[in-house]
């Protein structure tokens, strides 16, 4: 071969390679867009989540996240990003709410995020692994929707016994469990954040009691609850997630908040 | 070219590493979830699930059968009230009781229908109480005296009658004056039966008050009185059924009926005059006239003994004679004196067959007239007095009356100077000259007063001439006259007599005067004059060194008895000499 065929079919080579190289880089590139994008989203729904007056326009760009992020494009993702993408694909199913079987969609994300190598204890891992529980949540949003819940509606002892009590046991088993894959190299964030999300569960099943017409049903439901909770009552065991969260932190300002009324 | 090819694609690698990696690390936002249900109302359950709680909700209680709604809102209702008034948050202490005691009230309201007066003054009571609270900084809510107030005035309130259409704005102020008057010193607050006595007797007779009125200006300045008043009203009635715990029995109303009758009678009594007390005397008063109708309910009774007590009584001091003597400023403490002496001496003072006799209102008539000029003469011994001493000077007079009243204030033919006391205290005032300040102070002067009312009383029909306005034609004037001239003409250069000796001059000769009168007091003789000049003398000369202020008295007395009895003449020196001697060796 002589000089000149070599020189031009190393440079294509290496164009070659810098081009795969720059594919490949390309996805990775545009990833982040995707998480900004992810990050609007929660500010959005967030906003919204403590202030219901204000339009969200969150749940289309779930939505369009939960499109965005399919599996062929995560394949194409570096695979350290693809833990990071399924956890964003699942999350974004959870908030896409028009999206049809949007739960079904973001616990499958979420456990293919797992599969996919999210390391254990990273924020990822957890909040993965902490998406079956907010599925629930979700779930028990939709029959407190139905049933009025949030306008004071009263539920009955057997309704109480049918739509809600079962699915708070499994959600905030699901929740210790995600608090159990912490780490030492779980960022503090993280960990506050499940505590955070517990504390909500909790609370949110106590206030679900708390509208069960019949007082005995209601004292029963009670019982039951601090039994599972193994604590004297909901109120103090979602207390003690409470204070897990440091004292400054925005999301024990968020709860302070909250309980003031 | 290779090694630089693979030198860049590992810088690049280099480069694409780090930027994965940051990229996985980059925080993201998370999504916080939305609550779907009230966390408020289920802290308002837990409130009403509590077992001390759960009266509020069953049936009858304030909110029996609400809505959940309807829960939140009262929930919040007693959180905001547990806040203004202090009390531990969240637990309702105190909050749910005032929610139950306005259930309580809107029911008893509603017990009498719409248009029911009772209504209005129920809301009015709120209404004020609110007020009240919420213009007072110090009064932060609710404080168990003040909860005791508004039981207490609750409690009794239900059994005044009220009339549509008529001013009941009275039963605000009773209500206010309770409770910025009541602090949280006074035992009443203890003992809620009698302080709901005190509060609904207040609160009636007030009420019934006004209504007797019948003109609108009237009953507004009415109210303006009670404005005024109604807090010393209060003040002095929870005094005296604190001192007096005993005397107002809250069983069978009859605490409650003490307190309205008196106060009744009271407001009546003074009538027209009220302008002439403030709120301390008016306290004063009423306390002093509460304990004396717990302790003779008679004078509360159907006779209106108390109301005419005072009528009479403030008439005499208010009189164009009284008004030379008491003056405005003392109305209230000479009412007070007369009110407590009746009160101790109701046996004597208050004649059970004419129990409207005013005998308070004839002494101080008596007292008055006793030195207008025409019974004391030209002397200024009303000027000795003090505010004081003329006090000290009634109640004596009250005393002596109580132990003998037909002697002291009888048969005068409604005319007070015709009474043995204005007869009395004239004489004596009279007696002491131009210059009464040389023989007694105020003080000295109320002594003799009390002695000679003491020994008068015992013969007063000679000792006095009660045929006669004139003070000259006594006795009793004559003989302390001689005693005053004896002294001055006796010159006295040691000054033995001193105002404390000449006290006691009177104390001993006036009753050796009384028993031999004939013998003393006969035609122009000056006997008593003479005596004490003779002693003087003696004390100056013979026996100069043997008489002293200490036992000059006895030796007046002494040789008083002596001449009575035609034992002695003073002319004989001799025989005067040695039973002063005689007389001075006994006493020493």
């Amino acid at each position: 071969m002589n000089g000149s065929s070599r020189t031009i079919r190393g440079l294509a080579t290496l164009f070659a390679l810098t081009v795969l190289v720059f594919i490949a880089g390309c996805s990775s590139l545009g990833y982040r867009a995707t998480q900004d994008k992810f990050v609007r989203a929660v500010e959005l729904d967030n906003a919204a989540a403590v202030s219901p007056t204000s339009d969200s326009a969150a749940d289309i760009l779930y939505q369009e996240l939960y499109e965005q992020l399919s599996k062929e494009t995560i394949a194409k993702l570096d695979s350290r990003l693809r833990p990071n993408a399924y956890l964003i694909r699942a999350y974004s199913a959870l908030g896409a709410t028009e999206l049809e079987g949007n739960l079904g969609k973001a616990s499958d994300a979420a456990r293919a995020g797992i599969n996919a190598g999210a390391i254990e204890g990273s924020r990822d891992r957890v909040l993965l692994e902490l998406l079956d529980g907010l599925v629930i949540y979700e779930e028990l949003r939709a029959n407190a929707a139905k049933d009025g819940l949030q306008q004071l509606g009263g539920i009955t002892g057997d309704r109480y016994d049918l739509a809600y009590r079962n699915a708070f046991e499994t959600a905030r088993a699901q929740y210790e469990d995600a608090l159990g894959q912490a780490r030492r190299n779980t960022p503090a964030s993280t960990i506050e954040y499940v505590h955070y999300r517990s504390w909500q569960l909790l609370v949110m099943w106590r206030a679900t009691i708390a509208l069960i017409n019949n007082p005995d049903a209601r004292l029963a439901a009670n019982n039951d609850a601090s039994r599972i909770v193994d604590k004297p009552s909901l109120k103090e065991a979602a207390n003690e997630h409470r204070n897990a969260i440091p004292a400054g932190a925005p999301l024990r300002a968020l709860i302070d908040a909250q309980t003031r009324g | 070219m290779i090694f630089a090819i693979e030198a860049g694609l590992r810088l690049g690698r280099k480069v694409y590493d780090v930027f994965v990696d940051e990229t996985v690390e980059r925080p993201l936002a998370l999504p916080v979830g939305h609550l779907f249900a009230s966390i408020e109302f289920a802290d308002a359950r837990d409130f009403f699930d509590l077992p001390e709680n759960r009266h509020l909700t069953a049936a009858g209680g304030p909110y029996a059968g609400a809505s959940n709604t309807d829960l939140l809102v009262a929930y919040k209702s007693i959180v905001g009230i547990d806040s203004a008034i202090g009390a531990i948050p969240g637990t309702g202490e105190g909050a749910v009781e005032i929610v139950q005691r306005l259930h309580e009230f809107e029911q008893f309201k509603k017990g009498f229908g719409a248009n029911h007066p009772m209504q209005r003054i129920l809301g009015t009571v709120v209404e004020i109480s609110i007020d009240y609270f919420a213009a007072n900084p110090g009064a932060t809510g609710l404080r168990p005296a003040h909860r005791k107030i508004l039981q207490g005035f609750l409690a009794q309130i239900d059994e005044i009658e009220f009339a549509e259409g008529e001013r009941d704005d009275i039963v605000g102020e009773v209500l206010i004056a309770a409770l910025s008057t009541l602090g949280e010193n006074i035992t009443l607050l203890d003992d809620d039966e009698r302080l709901a006595a005190l509060l609904g007797g207040v609160t009636e007779s007030l009420v019934v008050d006004i209504q007797s009125i019948t003109t609108q200006s009237g009953q507004i300045r009415r109210e303006d009185l009670f404005k005024r008043i109604a807090s010393t009203i209060i003040r002095g009635g929870a005094s005296a059924f604190t001192e007096n715990i005993d005397l107002f029995v809250p069983r069978d109303g009859a605490a409650k009926a003490i307190v309205t009758s008196t106060l009744d009678q009271f407001l009546m009594g003074i009538e027209g005059e009220e302008d002439l007390f403030t709120n301390e005397s008016i306290e004063l008063l009423f306390r002093g006239a509460l304990t004396a109708a717990a302790e003779n309910p008679q004078i509360v009774g159907d006779k209106k003994i108390l109301q005419e007590l005072l009528t009479s009584t403030l008439g005499a001091i208010t009189s164009t004679q009284g008004k030379k003597l008491f003056g405005e400023e003392m109305v209230a403490r000479v009412l007070g004196a007369a009110l407590q002496t009746v009160s101790e001496n109701m046996a004597t003072l208050i004649d059970p067959g004419d129990p409207q006799k005013q005998v308070a209102a004839d002494i101080l008539a008596a007292i008055a007239a006793s030195f207008a000029t025409q019974l004391a003469g030209n002397g200024t011994v009303q000027n000795l007095l003090s505010r004081d001493q003329l006090l000290e000077l009634v109640r004596v007079t009250f005393n002596e009356v109580a132990k003998a009243p037909n002697q002291l204030l009888g048969n005068t033919d409604g005319d007070p100077r015709k009474s043995a006391i204005a007869q009395i205290i004239g004489s004596v005032a009279r007696s002491l000259g131009d210059d009464p300040a040389r023989f007694v102070t105020g003080e000295g002067f109320v002594e003799l007063v009390q002695t000679t009312l003491e020994t008068a009383v015992l013969n007063a029909d000679k000792l006095l001439d009660l045929n006669s306005l004139t003070t000259r034609s006594n006795g009793l004037f004559k003989a302390i006259q001689q005693l005053v001239a004896g002294v001055i003409a006796g010159n006295d250069p040691r000054q033995l007599v001193s105002r404390q000796v000449f006290l006691e001059i009177v104390e001993r000769t006036l009753p050796v005067v009384s028993a031999n009168l004939e013998a003393l007091l006969d035609g122009q003789s000056n006997v008593i004059r003479n005596t004490v000049t003779a002693a003087l003398s003696l004390a100056q000369g013979a026996l100069s060194g043997r008489i002293n202020g200490a036992n000059l008295p006895v030796l007046i007395e002494q040789l008083l008895i002596a001449l009575a009895w035609d034992e002695l003449e003073l002319s004989e020196s001799a025989s005067v000499q040695k039973l002063a001697l005689e007389v001075l060796r006994a006493a020493a």
